[in-house]
């Protein structure tokens, strides 16, 4: 079933056609001239049989005169004279007839003419022998026998003439047939021929319009099958003009059963009817407009338009083509293919987000990632990768081996590695190593990469981050630690040489002047000046002592071990012995274990003791409480970096002398004393206390109250392992 | 009672605190000998040639110039000839990290330099008895050791 070459065929026949009737003429015509020369032929046989049966007529007739002549000469019968007359108006009326009808044969005319010389002498014999009749007939009669004998004679001559003549008609006759014979010969084949080649003719058309037939047949069916099985709908529409030849509507000619499920119509109901009954928004939303384009300008329109089906939009997508002087047009319902192209665009879109997204994720975390595909070493390196590398928009496609190039020289070796202990181990493994961009400046990678299988291929995958600022400030901070170290380690010499070399003078100038003043000679006043330098040295001594151990606490690198604060505390209270007095009541309640320094918590508490101590209120008890309890870290309203979940809280609490609370901060800064020159104290015991307790990852606070008591409470953190 | 002296010896760079130890000794009931030294590398080399009268109690200071005391008291400990001489570090410094340092190193008894004259002739007494107990009852010198 060949739809397509409709031209080629026509061609061919119209050829065939011309073919054949060229042939046909010429068979016709040759045919014809054929016939006519049969006929011509059979003419010329005609007139000779007329001219023979003439000259037979003629002779005959002389011949029969002659008989009767003789017979009645013979018989003296004069019946036998009936006829003569007769006969010889026959015979001039042939002689007449043949010579008009041998009028354009010479030959012929002169034969006449002689046979009309004979034919006078015959009649001129007749004549004579009739005259002479009047003698009976004797065969004796010489005479008689003589003229008999003559006019046999001459009727010899006109037998042999008559022969002649009949000898020269056949050659005439043979002669003018001999022009047709040739043709003659072929009339039968080409009437055959002609025959035959109708017949074939014939009986190739036919069999081609049997052909055609089926083949219409098929296409005929096909087409119904594609009608019938397609999913679009098929309308054959005829167009409805008006005066001026101008399209106002369509009729429908034909629709497939397709429509059947857009609306509640079949078919049948629709054909014949006009669009503008049907379907009058067509009118309106475009349809009937590029119907009536494709019509004029007999272009194939393809459009999209759109209807309201019970509550839904549906889209078609149509296509119009002319066809005669009417349209086709076919209609794909492609809703699903709108909404699912819409569902597409939203996807991409999304999609496009989410690249943009990642890509700035990267591009702020310094971050890029990469995918090569091991046996074709075609690579995928994202959008940021390419700009770390120097290049803003993917300029270059980045292979590995491209990749490898940009890494700096001595690090090659570091980087060939690492992709070998990835490729060979099939393990996870990062290296950091150094590159050089697109523009020569030196940054700081780190890579991690493995490789996974797909589909059993082989990928090598990861994820690169450039850590250049990271290093710096790395860098950075390692010069600073140097730094500190060595101002650390200066301050500790400082510190050794300030331990020595301040405190050697004054303890000798204490030595001496305790040496001085065990001499009983000295005198009252004398001796209270003693004393009071002595005093003040001490002084001195306990401030350069205070600084010292100030100093050295969080430098001194010592471990932390569990302590268990009530040791603590009873080694303390032992040191305090001195201070002690009736007026003072210490009760110290169960006390946690801590992890710590254990002569720096000594030290904690032997500085918050004291200082209870010594801020008591005149005369009355000094009450001091050392007790803990163990609370959430969450439960603690105090700022500071809390690492641990649970802390003790240890509170010492007195109800001495107090101190205002707005002050409370102050308390533990260095030299920052809250009462005058009263008691001895070189302002940096709290101080101390406060940095033991930050040493120990704590912090302590103070609540007091003008002449009501202080609380001091210390927070450390609780040890895991302990219970 | 022991006729024989108790021979002490003291290295400190300080002539002031040799003078002050030298007194503060000579009011101590019992007879003693002792021997005064600047620095680490006298005291060494007395030892080392006296070594069949070697004193029994060694007064070591930690800041000398050409060899401390800490120097002193590892070689002192490292050679077993001086085992059984008691060595109390006697130094300005308080810091927890040197009075580990030397109890780790061997020293016996470590004494703050105290600043009053009084205190001075108590520690030392109180060395020389605690000696005198040692000498006597066999104190494990290994496991003994005071901070005064």
């Amino acid at each position: 079933m060949d739809l397509d070459n409709e031209d080629a065929s026509i061609k061919i026949y119209v050829i065939s056609l011309v073919v054949a009737i060229l042939v046909l003429t010429t068979a016709v015509t040759i045919s014809y001239r054929q016939i006519k020369s049969l006929e011509e032929s059979s003419k010329q046989v005609n007139h000779f049989i007329i001219v023979e049966r003439e000259i037979h007529k003629m002779f005959s007739s002389y011949a029969i005169q002659k008989s009767a002549l003789f017979d009645y000469v013979i018989s003296q019968n004069p019946d036998f004279l009936n006829g003569i007359e007769q006969y010889r108006l026959q015979g001039q009326n042939a002689v007449s007839r043949l010579k008009s009808l041998t009028k354009t044969d010479p030959v012929q005319q002169a034969n006449i003419d002689q046979m009309l010389m004979f034919r006078k002498e015959f009649s001129n014999r007749i004549e004579s022998l009739l005259n002479d009749n009047n003698h009976s007939y004797s065969p004796n009669n010489v005479l008689m026998n003589a003229e008999m004998g003559k006019i046999s004679t001459l009727m010899e001559n006109m037998r042999l003439l008559r022969d002649q003549m009949i000898w020269d008609a056949e050659v005439d006759l043979k002669r003018n047939n001999n022009v047709y014979n040739s043709s003659i010969k072929f009339t039968p084949l080409t009437i055959w021929a002609v025959a035959l080649f109708s017949l074939v003719a014939f009986i190739l058309a036919f069999w081609r319009i049997l052909w055609n037939r089926r083949e219409m047949k098929e296409t005929k069916a096909f087409l119904t099958n594609i009608l019938k099985s397609t999913e679009n709908m098929i309308d054959h529409y005829k167009p409805i003009r008006d005066e001026s030849q101008e399209i106002v509507d369509f009729k429908i000619v034909y629709s497939n059963d397709r429509i059947a499920g857009e609306n509640d119509l079949m078919p049948k109901d629709i054909i014949g009817k006009k669009l503008s009954e049907l379907y009058p928004v067509t009118f309106e939303n475009g349809y009937f407009r590029m119907l009536k384009e494709c019509m004029d300008n007999d272009q194939v329109v393809q459009f999209e338009h759109h209807y309201n089906l019970m509550e839904n939009v549906k889209t078609f997508w149509s296509t119009a083509i002319k066809l005669g002087d009417a349209v086709t047009i076919t209609s794909v319902d492609v809703t699903p293919l709108k909404s699912s192209a819409l569902k597409l665009e939203e996807i991409n879109r999304e999609l496009v987000e989410k690249s943009t997204a990642l890509d700035q994720a990267e591009l702020i975390a310094s971050g890029g990632s990469f995918r090569l595909d091991i046996r074709t070493g075609n690579a995928y390196f994202s959008k940021n990768f390419h700009r770390v590398l120097g290049f803003e928009n993917r300029e270059i496609t980045v292979t590995f081996n491209k990749f490898r190039s940009f890494v700096h020289p001595d690090d090659l070796e570091l980087f060939d590695n690492f992709v070998k202990e990835i490729m060979e181990n099939k393990v996870e493994a990062q290296q950091s190593y150094r590159i050089i961009t697109k523009e020569g400046a030196t940054r700081n990678l780190i890579t991690t990469g493995r490789i996974i299988i797909e589909n059993d291929r082989e990928f090598l995958v990861g994820v690169m981050q450039d850590i250049t600022s990271e290093m710096q400030s790395k860098l950075v901070i390692e010069d600073q630690n140097i730094e500190l170290k060595r101002s650390n380690e200066e301050l500790e010499s400082f510190n050794r040489v300030v331990s020595h070399d301040l405190q050697e003078p004054l303890r000798k100038i204490q030595m001496f002047i305790s040496m001085i003043s065990e001499d009983a000679l000295l005198n009252e006043e004398n001796r209270e000046y003693f004393i009071k330098i002595v005093r003040d040295a001490q002084r001195m001594q306990t401030l350069i002592t205070h600084l010292l151990s100030y100093s050295r606490i969080g430098s001194e690198d010592m471990d932390f071990e569990r302590v268990k604060l009530n040791n603590i505390l009873d080694k303390v209270l032992q040191n305090q012995n001195f201070l002690i007095a009736d007026e003072i009541k210490v009760t110290i309640k169960s006390l946690p274990t801590v992890r710590g320094i254990p002569f720096q918590m000594e030290q904690l508490f032997s500085n918050l003791l004291t200082n209870a101590i010594k801020y008591g209120k005149e005369g009355e008890i000094n009450s001091i409480i050392v007790s803990s309890e163990l609370v959430p870290s969450k439960d603690i309203e105090q700022e500071f970096r809390k690492k641990s979940q649970y802390y003790h809280k240890i509170t010492v609490s007195d109800t001495g002398m107090g101190f205002n609370q707005d002050h409370a901060d102050k308390i533990f800064e260095v030299f920052q004393r809250l009462h005058s020159d009263r008691n001895s104290g070189t302002g940096i015991g709290l101080a101390i206390c406060k940095k033991i307790v930050e040493n120990h990852n704590g912090i302590i606070t103070a609540q007091g109250k003008v002449q009501g008591g202080a609380v001091f409470t210390i927070f450390l953190p609780k040890d895991p392992d302990e219970y | 009672m022991n006729e024989r002296k108790l021979q002490i010896a003291l290295a400190d760079d300080d002539e002031d605190d040799r003078q002050l130890f030298l007194k503060a000794m000579g009011n101590l009931k019992i007879s003693t000998e002792l021997s005064l030294f600047e620095d680490g590398q006298q005291l060494m080399d007395y030892l080392h040639s006296s070594l069949q009268d070697l004193p029994e109690v060694i007064f070591l200071d930690l800041n000398m110039p050409v060899k401390g005391g800490m120097e002193c008291l590892k070689e002192m400990r490292n050679d077993s000839r001086f085992n059984d001489i008691m060595i109390a570090i006697y130094s300005t410094s308080s810091s927890e990290k040197d009075i580990e340092e030397t109890f780790i190193n061997g020293a016996n008894i470590f004494i703050n330099k105290p600043n009053d004259f009084g205190k001075l002739k108590e520690s030392i007494a109180k060395v020389i008895e605690l000696n005198w107990q040692y000498q006597t009852s066999q104190l494990d010198k290994d496991n003994f050791l005071l901070r005064i």
